[in-house]
């Protein structure tokens, strides 16, 4: 940090005075500079210099690595638990005129057997779902996580079905409470339904 | 050093220093992101202790047999805190005013429990309840299924029900 005016207690390597002489609208200029950053000594400009790399290198080790194994647990939580209502309220949702449609996905919501099986839709269970008429909707009332692995999960969902009489248009929606327990599992980064089991109450 | 190197010295350690605070800020939030405000299924301890107490506290609280009617009082004067209490209460009043005399027993098996949130002192659940109804003279119990919204709270270490809703 030298300058042709700067004070003498600066220290460093370059304190020198410039022998080229300056115009003096140059040394004023230099002169107000100098003020304004307090004569900072060169050492010190470098000292900043090294400290801010550390700043960076750390930094960017801190960030390498960041997200801990509970960090990245709690996100694969809430996703699976985001996904996961989809998913069900998806498979409760029904309209025969629309057979196709609601059957591409279901096959899109799930995976492994019940996937397959949804492939495999002989005609005789194609007409079943048809003869149903009755369009249903849903809606998870309440969810959560029972258990949670690195790719697979266990949800519980408290389900509210609507179901409307095809061939008795006018009648009253009827409304169901269910409550189910869906087996996820995690397939090329989003959840998909392995199976879904109505949770019926315990006779025994 | 001439002027110019002097401000570009100048210029790199703050670029560097901005950059490696943004690189900072970014650690911190990867390593602290929102989702870890809720411990539900991160600490797998607490989430099962969590699980196991609120499944023992519904059990008890909704059980009832009309031969040892002060079970069920002294089950929700442990169990149950708050809301809850008063909600309790309500319940158990207008089911034995109901049904008066016809030895009433309820048994409450807890299906499953699922932590939603949870936090060191306050947690959300729902949990599957099945009660069987008996009554003297009933041929056949009747079993009913409901789904609970639970709200715990630990209180001097245990974790009592402090509110819950019937989906």
């Amino acid at each position: 940090m030298s300058g042709p005016d700067t004070p003498d207690e600066a220290t460093g390597d370059d304190v020198a005075q410039e022998p080229q002489p300056r115009d003096s609208e140059s040394v004023e200029e230099e002169s107000t500079e100098s003020e304004a950053s307090g004569a900072v000594p060169a050492w010190a400009q470098w000292g900043l210099l090294a400290a801010a790399v550390a700043v960076l290198v750390t930094g960017v080790l801190a960030w390498r690595g960041a997200g801990g194994d509970e960090a990245e647990r709690a996100e694969r939580r809430d996703q699976a638990l985001i996904e996961g209502r989809r998913l069900v309220e998806t498979m409760q949702t029904m309209d025969p005129q629309k057979l196709d449609e609601h059957l591409d996905r279901w096959r899109g919501a799930t995976t492994g057997v019940l996937h397959d099986q949804l492939e495999n839709l002989s005609e005789e269970d194609r007409q079943v779902l048809l003869d149903q008429e009755k369009r249903s909707t849903a809606q998870v009332v309440d969810a959560a996580l029972t258990s949670l692995g690195e790719d697979t999960a266990v949800m519980l969902a408290a389900v509210e079905v609507t179901t409307v009489d095809a061939a008795q248009p006018d009648a009253e929606p009827v409304v169901k409470r269910n409550r189910f327990a869906a087996d996820l599992v995690l397939r090329d980064g989003s959840w998909k339904l392995e199976n879904l089991q109505q949770v019926s109450v315990d006779l025994s | 050093m001439s002027r110019l190197r002097r401000h570009a010295v100048l210029l790199v350690a703050v670029v560097l220093l901005v950059a490696g605070g943004a690189f900072w800020l970014r650690a911190h939030q990867l390593d602290n992101p929102e989702a870890l405000d809720n411990q539900a299924q991160v600490d797998a301890a607490a989430t099962d202790q969590v699980r196991t107490e609120i499944s023992y506290a519904l059990t008890a609280v909704f059980s009832y047999d009309h031969a040892n009617p002060a079970m069920a009082q002294e089950a929700a004067d442990t169990y149950l805190a708050e809301r809850a209490r008063s909600e309790y209460d309500l319940l158990l009043t207008s089911l034995l005013e109901q049904a008066p005399g016809q030895g009433l027993v309820l048994s409450a098996t807890v299906q499953d429990v699922g932590v939603k949130h949870l936090s060191d002192d306050e947690a959300t659940a729902v949990a599957f309840l099945d009660q069987r109804s008996e009554r003297a003279g009933d041929e056949e119990a009747t079993v009913s299924a409901a789904q609970l919204d639970v709200t715990a709270r630990r209180i001097g270490g245990a974790w009592r029900i402090v509110d819950f809703e019937v989906l």
